[in-house]
């Protein structure tokens, strides 16, 4: 009960800060329950990566600061919550459209399904490897020390827990711990079945701004709760709240290229920063999405210079006091160092390990039901997309899926590890990002290229018409 | 005229042609999409039910249950580690000695890839050493070689946790 209490009030933390942040943009997106989610999510990253620079510095972020943080938010009038309105905003409306009562069935069942999943964290026993070897790991370490002053970062026997992965979810996840009191390995994964039913419900929240709503929850609902992702969450792997962090930078990325709005270029910027903050994989995804979205054809509204300004911040903040500190306690990459991409010698000597990389990938994308699903979405998607004469986000899109499927098969064709091995260890879990962004960006594809078609038939294509209904 | 006619009712067929490929097109987007999303809904249900079993199975365990999952073999929490830090200066390689029943549990999977080797045995299990110590030899380690080269045990609660310099 007491355990209960305190992650409420932390969760409600979140909200309150992530909302006192985001309030004002998102007021105007999105209806009450994504906006909330949208808030615990930006809530998140904020304190989360405020945690992890002080563990740097060897302080941990007390339960009651952060509670603090959160009052002041609230005192303040930056926060908006307008109870009513939001109220008003879950009322079943009268004139409820066949796709509108989809969307809201969709909806429904994203949080049904994220409570299940909630309680199914709570309750069960960590049982997944990395789980516990790697997150729990850490997240305790950082409970019990406060900081990173712990061989769990620095010896090398603690190497294969990956020393070099970066702090967002174990500070978060030893915030939560401090919550209640002590390290309990049952607790410790509902931070990330939470945050992931958030980041779903964001995504639908974003998504529906340019695409069929219904769709957009179909999707949200896929990424969240298809059986190949579902598990990881409970087994406290990172890797699926990482791939929808992924896909909320990409999708704010392609709004900002259409509409070139500020709030889309700073959601992006946070949610980019949150995923290099997250796993070494998370660094290379989000710095491919800025090159992508930065060589692409640009609309007139959209600013290039603010654009590199803006992101360039964000992941510098995220990523540069982290490599500083593992460069100064000479922590190295485990799995491989980039400097052998320049080694002509070693990428010869290992070359036959890039067609076995590149095939198992895409064994992963498109040979598993769940990810095939998505997947195919994907493809069907960009193949509207291009038959109706879009080019801008499906030219970004082609550019990130190609450049990280690349830097993936590189850092298998570079590893130190057996081949076979990494990839059993690790394949099925990488290919979420991609899976998930190529689906999230069909919806708009979809939608669009419904749109242009009919709007042709009719003869009176104009821009900017989508119905979304 | 004559000559026109036929050119309009080919265009004419050819706009029916234009329209119906349009239409087919819009009608297969949104089917594709619709089952998409279907499928999704059911695969999630499906997943929604399996997990609301796991929840059912997982309340029904007693705590003896819990202690024995893969996070916390042998009875320690093992991301507990932290009480074994003020042993780790000039430990290279550490071991946790397990019951030879224990062998079984999938964490010795994860410890043979993570932590190079872990065994870990309770303290009252102490004279079973022996035991634990054939079932590394099975694994290749010579657990007594490695003891002869210098070895402490701790005891923290109920475990003992055995911590062997590299060889």
């Amino acid at each position: 009960m007491r355990d209960g209490l305190a992650l409420t009030l932390l969760s409600a933390s979140y909200v309150v800060i992530g909302h006192a942040v985001a309030g004002r943009v998102t007021r105007q997106w999105v209806p009450g329950i994504g906006r909330l989610a949208i808030a615990y999510v930006v809530g998140c990253l904020i304190i989360g990566l405020t945690a992890s620079y002080l563990a740097l510095g060897g302080v941990g972020l007390s339960f009651w600061i952060v509670l603090v943080i959160a009052l002041a938010a609230a005192v303040k009038g930056t926060l908006c919550l307008d109870l009513r309105a939001f109220a008003r905003s879950l009322k079943v409306r009268r004139s409820l459209t066949a796709s509108g009562a989809a969307e809201m069935a969709l909806v429904t069942a994203i949080c049904v399904f994220g409570v299940i999943l909630v309680i199914a964290a709570a309750v069960g026993p960590l049982t997944g490897e990395d789980g516990w070897a790697i997150w729990g790991l850490k997240a305790h370490a950082l409970f019990s020390n406060g900081g990173v002053q712990s061989p769990v970062f620095t010896a090398t026997a603690y190497e294969r827990s990956h020393t070099d992965y970066p702090l967002l979810f174990p500070a978060l996840e030893a915030l939560e711990l401090r919550a209640i009191g002590r390290f309990d390995q049952s607790i410790i994964d509902t931070q990330i079945a939470v945050f992931a039913t958030s980041a779903s419900l964001a995504v639908w929240s974003v998504l529906r701004l340019a695409s069929w709503r219904w769709l957009a929850a179909g999707v949200a609902l896929a990424l969240l709760g298809l059986p190949a992702c579902a598990p990881t969450v409970t087994w406290n792997n990172v890797d699926v709240p990482l791939a929808l962090m992924v896909t909320l930078a990409a999708v704010l990325l392609a709004r900002w290229l259409e509409v070139g709005d500020r709030a889309s270029l700073w959601g992006a910027a946070l949610f980019l920063a949150g995923a290099a903050a997250t796993k070494n994989e998370g660094q290379l995804f989000a710095v491919i999405l800025v090159v992508a979205a930065a060589i692409v054809p640009h609309s007139a509204c959209s600013n290039r210079r603010t654009f590199v300004t803006t992101c360039g911040l964000a992941l510098g903040l995220a990523i540069i006091p982290w490599r500083i500190w593992l460069l100064t306690h000479g922590i190295r990459n485990s799995d491989f160092a980039f400097s052998h991409l320049l080694d002509l010698r070693i990428l010869e000597a290992r070359s036959g390990r890039v067609g076995p990389a590149g095939a198992r990938l895409l064994a992963e994308l498109f040979g598993t039901a769940s990810l095939a699903l998505l997947t195919g979405l994907g493809v069907s998607g960009f193949l509207a997309a291009l038959a109706t004469g879009q080019r801008r986000v499906p030219a970004f899109l082609a550019v990130w899926t190609g450049g990280s499927f690349a830097a993936l098969v590189a850092a298998y064709w570079i590893s130190r590890w057996p081949l076979e091995a990494h990839l059993d260890t690790s394949a099925s879990r990488i290919v979420f990002s991609l899976a998930f962004v190529g689906a999230a960006l069909s919806t708009q594809f979809i939608t669009r290229a419904a749109a242009i078609v009919a709007e042709a038939d009719r003869g009176t294509l104009r821009s900017g018409s989508v119905s979304l209904e | 005229v004559n000559n026109i006619e036929p050119q309009q009712r080919a265009e004419g067929r050819s706009a029916t042609h234009r329209d119906r490929a349009r239409f087919v097109t819009v009608v297969t987007l949104i089917v594709w999409a619709a089952c998409s999303v279907a499928i999704a809904f059911a695969a999630a249900s499906l997943e929604a039910i399996r997990l609301v079993k796991g929840i059912h199975r997982d309340s029904d365990l007693t705590t003896r249950d819990k202690l024995s999952s893969p996070a916390r073999a042998g009875g320690l929490d093992l991301t507990d580690f932290l009480f074994l830090q003020r042993h780790l200066a000039g430990v290279k390689r550490f071991y946790l000695v397990l019951p030879e029943g224990e062998r079984q549990n999938p964490f010795l999977g994860g410890a043979a890839r993570n932590f190079t080797l872990f065994f870990l045995f309770p303290a009252t299990a102490v004279d079973r050493i022996s035991e634990a110590e054939a079932a590394v030899g099975l694994d290749g380690v010579d657990l007594r070689a490695l003891r002869a080269a210098g070895d402490r045990i701790e005891h923290s609660g109920d475990i003992s946790v055995q911590l062997l310099r590299s060889p």
